[in-house]
């Protein structure tokens, strides 16, 4: 779910981009984000998600096959990142999309028996559920694919911000915008959607390109600093602090964060306000998140066999058309992996 | 204003379809002294540089410097409508924010008329790349454009390696080579070589997008240098020259 600051971010701040212009880049891919975003645009028409014969849902892997494929043909570099255990101040929120998925379940029934299905796939988006076995066949698609990713500590956009401050990736890669609030110095975001996607409720289709927001560009364009937008984000409410707080929205939280300089000010002048948990452990957080330092990026040449052994013998993948995909990643392997193509912006000086 | 009229419309095509493999909007400079287009791929891997100067065409009006941009793919489009018979004009609508590209066919005298609209931002004045290259071929362009076809049916990249007798482009993968071999006068036109041997990697894809442009010219110009990008120079029909810029690939 992430923080939503889209209102807040200027749209000079906000930079549709081209792929191939992110030709040799490293991108921490938030792994969650992505498997979650396949699993809720690959569905047949009633929102029924791909399966193979057992009955075991495939969207997220038939996701995370073409789309990386696709993103290493323009050059970029993919490793992904993986959430770990939630921290304990997440509890409130991961009991909140419990209920939201529970409800949308029973509402995707109620919808498929009245034969709405436009409704049913609503719904049925909405009850997406991400389980350990289909992260363990993710992982094990990634490693055949020579894809490398890391086991974040806690949250997997902490570590990817971590890994991009470190100058191991570029920029992460996210829907939401948290990462920034743990400091990575570039969001792109539409990464893994990028393309022509239809409008939900509508018979119209736009189409979306990955856009970036620069963190020290955005700050300088609020006039704030990261710690005051950490502020911003825990009254607008955050996955720990769902909610935010009641009758504040982007314009009122920037205005008493500038006004005030920092939320244990503004706290304040709200003494009734209510937060599930201290929110400054939230800001703690967000400056100090647990995060893995101790991984390993590698790209690898995909190992074929083991691609065509999980999706095609274990979960009935065409075979044809993952043979064709395979030909795509390996070609994207050793053009822009293992025989590097430079860029001429090496020779003008 | 800026009006034009060049009576190659099919070798106008090549141009466009050469603009088109690189970059998505063709930024066009127009001046008294001709047109110039200079744009890099998005993934800065390429970069084309077309000088038609106004001698290259029939007719040419251009008060100032007119800068204007395009979709290359609308462009493109239009251009391949064109055919041997035709004459090309193209006019500059600024108000109206557009291009028009009319087709006048010498023998039935039929006009076709197209406007393509031009697209919001500005002209990036780029320069080319000011590096030195060791060595410098001269070919028929269709010998160059034999070379990329037959290197693409076995791999994806091309090593040129040129001696002080000799250009040869290999390309190699497990199980197949293709290796040609071409000497001054067999069929090259000049070869010039500033050390012992020179030696670079391209992409085959990158260098197909050239092969257009060979369609439109009688002979070309390769430079490169050691593990840098090569210079592909193409003269155009009555005195344009189209440069393309491919970086080269790290082994």
């Amino acid at each position: 779910m992430g923080v939503n600051l889209r209102e807040l971010i200027p749209e000079s701040v906000r930079k549709t981009i081209e792929l191939p212009a992110l030709r040799g880049k490293v991108i921490a891919i938030d792994a969650y984000n992505a498997l979650y975003q396949f699993l809720t645009a690959i569905r047949q028409p009633d929102g029924t998600p791909l399966m193979d014969s057992k009955g075991r849902i495939t969207s997220h892997l038939s996701g995370l096959f073409y789309r990386t494929i696709n993103i290493m043909e323009y050059g970029l570099k993919p490793v992904y990142v993986f959430d770990g255990k939630p921290p304990e101040i997440k509890a409130v929120e991961i009991a909140r999309r419990k209920k939201v998925k529970e409800e949308a379940v029973k509402k995707y029934e109620e919808a498929l028996a009245r034969g709405d299905l436009e409704a049913a796939k609503r719904y049925a988006q909405m009850s997406s559920k991400l389980t350990e076995d289909m992260v363990i066949d993710a992982k094990k698609l990634l490693d055949a694919m020579g894809v490398p990713w890391v086991q974040a500590k806690a949250e997997g956009e902490a570590q990817a911000a971590y890994m991009s401050r470190e100058g191991d990736a570029w920029a992460t890669a996210s829907q939401d915008y948290d990462s920034l609030l743990f400091g990575a110095p570039r969001l792109i975001r539409n990464l893994t959607i990028t393309g022509k996607r239809k409008l939900p409720k509508k018979d119209v289709y736009i189409e979306i390109k990955p856009e970036i927001i620069e963190l020290e560009a955005l700050l300088k364009a609020l006039g704030i600093t990261r710690e005051q937008l950490i502020d911003i984000a825990i009254l607008l409410g955050t996955d720990y602090n769902p909610e935010g707080v009641k009758g504040i929205g982007p314009k009122r939280a920037m205005m008493l964060i500038k006004t005030y300089g920092s939320l244990e000010r503004v706290l304040k002048i709200l003494p009734r306000t209510e937060f599930p948990i201290d929110p400054l452990k939230i800001k703690e957080y967000f400056l100090k998140p647990p995060v893995n330092k101790d991984y390993k990026i590698e790209w690898n040449e995909p190992d074929e066999k083991s691609i065509i052994d999980l999706l095609c013998k274990e979960h009935d993948f065409s075979e044809t058309r993952v043979r064709n995909a395979i030909e795509r990643l390996k070609k994207a392997y050793r053009e822009h992996i293992k025989g590097k193509q430079l860029g001429l912006e090496l020779w003008f000086s | 204003m800026f009006r034009a009229v060049y009576s190659a419309t099919s070798k106008f095509k090549y141009i466009a379809q050469t603009l088109v493999k690189v970059a998505d909007i063709i930024p066009f400079l127009a001046t008294p002294e001709g047109i110039i287009v200079r744009t890099l791929s998005p993934d800065k891997t390429t970069m084309i540089s077309l000088t038609l100067p106004a001698t290259a065409f029939d007719e040419y009006e251009c008060d100032g410097e007119e800068g204007f941009l395009v979709s290359s793919d609308e462009f493109n489009r239009v251009v391949k409508r064109g055919t041997r018979n035709d004459i090309l004009e193209l006019t500059l609508e600024r108000e109206l924010k557009r291009l028009r590209i009319i087709f006048r066919d010498k023998k039935t005298g039929v006009i076709r008329t197209f406007n393509v609209q031009l697209r919001e931002g500005s002209i990036e004045k780029l320069s080319e790349p000011k590096i030195e290259l060791s060595a410098t071929i001269r070919m028929l362009a269709s010998d160059f454009k034999n070379i990329v076809r037959d290197a693409k049916m076995v791999g994806d990249e091309i090593e040129f390696i040129t001696t002080k007798d000799k250009f040869i482009a290999v390309t190699e993968t497990q199980q197949k080579i293709y290796r040609c071999i071409m000497e001054l006068d067999k069929p090259l036109i000049s070869l010039i070589v500033k050390k012992d041997e020179v030696r670079s990697t391209y992409s085959i894809e990158l260098l197909e997008a050239t092969l257009k442009a060979a369609m439109a010219a009688n002979t070309l110009t390769l430079e490169y240098g050691d593990n840098m990008p090569a210079k592909i120079e193409f003269d155009m029909p009555g005195g344009g020259i189209l440069t393309y810029w491919v970086a080269p690939r790290a082994k």
